[in-house]
């Protein structure tokens, strides 16, 4: 997998597609995607979004991502960094923020490249 | 040695700087700042203890007064998670040093240093979702900056861990 964290609108999608070669035809948005099944798309932006659909409909967020590992081992990710603010009071409002911070985790582990994009500039955090 | 780790929620900064300690041939004390105040904390903890079965840690419970805090041998690695529950303790708990709280961090942390050759800190980024807080939260949020800043400034290595990776600020990897 190759993974794209950032901030909100910071470029992420932009970047992940000039550098993979892609166009926004080829693009599986997490914000509004069926949550059967695998993204049918070489690129799944907005996890952040996905990973709340889950847990609003009951899905465990890590099994899936597990599951979308192993399913979609080439899939480039992209995902809003959440984690960097006060601990929010509402309780579904810090899962969320566990489960995002968690998945991201997850993934870098198993991705070959992983990039924080600032300002729409890359920063490399891992190449294999 | 000081080590300064930072990172945002979930991102991997407990467990990289539990891996710093790896190897360390001395005693390895964690120093856990948590005050224990509901069930999600006390989750929180068995995670955070499950994750450190093993490594041989012995953990030292100081969620408060980190300047009395006297180790019980020298040669130690330390481990203090992590300042942002410290700094919170230290500025809103009945027991705290309330309007004080900055110095009373700042001369624990030199305690510990001037204790232990080897001392990582982990601290948090919450500064980040452009909300606008009440004055307590402000001033919380002013307090904590401020002595990532100051304990930047002291640090031979700050590390700042994103998605489990680390991206190193200063002083390069440690």
């Amino acid at each position: 997998m190759i993974l794209y964290v950032g901030g909100r609108a910071q470029g992420k999608l932009e970047l992940a597609l000039r550098e993979q070669g892609l166009d926004n035809a080829q693009v599986w948005d997490g914000a509004v995607c069926p949550l059967e099944g695998f993204p049918e798309a070489p690129v799944l932006n907005h996890l952040h979004l996905l990973i709340r659909r889950l847990m609003q409909a009951g899905i465990d967020p890590a099994g899936y991502l597990e599951e979308l590992e192993a399913h979609r081992p080439e899939l480039v990710v992209i995902c809003d960094e959440v984690g960097y603010g006060v601990v929010p009071m509402e309780p579904f409002e810090r899962q969320w923020r566990e489960a995002v911070g968690r998945g991201c985790c997850a993934l870098a582990a198993h991705s070959w490249r992983v990039v924080r994009v600032v300002a729409g500039l890359p920063q490399v955090l891992k190449e294999v | 040695m000081f080590i300064l780790v930072t990172g945002g929620a979930a991102s991997g900064k407990s467990a990289y700087g539990e891996s710093l300690l790896d190897g360390w041939r001395g005693p390895k004390y964690y120093v856990a700042t948590m005050l224990i105040q509901d069930e999600e904390s006390v989750q929180r903890v068995a995670r955070h203890r499950a994750a450190r079965m093993g490594k041989g840690f012995f953990t030292l419970e100081r969620g408060l007064d980190l300047a009395g805090l006297r180790l019980p041998e020298l040669g130690a690695g330390v481990l203090v998670e992590c300042l942002s529950n410290l700094v919170a303790n230290e500025r809103f708990s009945p027991h705290g040093a309330g309007e004080r709280a900055k110095e009373a961090v700042l001369k624990g942390m030199d305690t510990l240093l001037d204790q232990a050759p080897l001392v990582v800190v982990v601290t948090n980024e919450v500064f980040s979702d452009g909300v606008s807080y009440d004055p307590d939260t402000q001033d919380y949020l002013r307090l904590l900056g401020e002595l990532n800043t100051a304990l930047a400034k002291r640090a031979d290595h700050v590390v700042e861990v994103v998605c489990g990776l680390p991206v190193f600020h200063k002083g390069g990897r440690p």
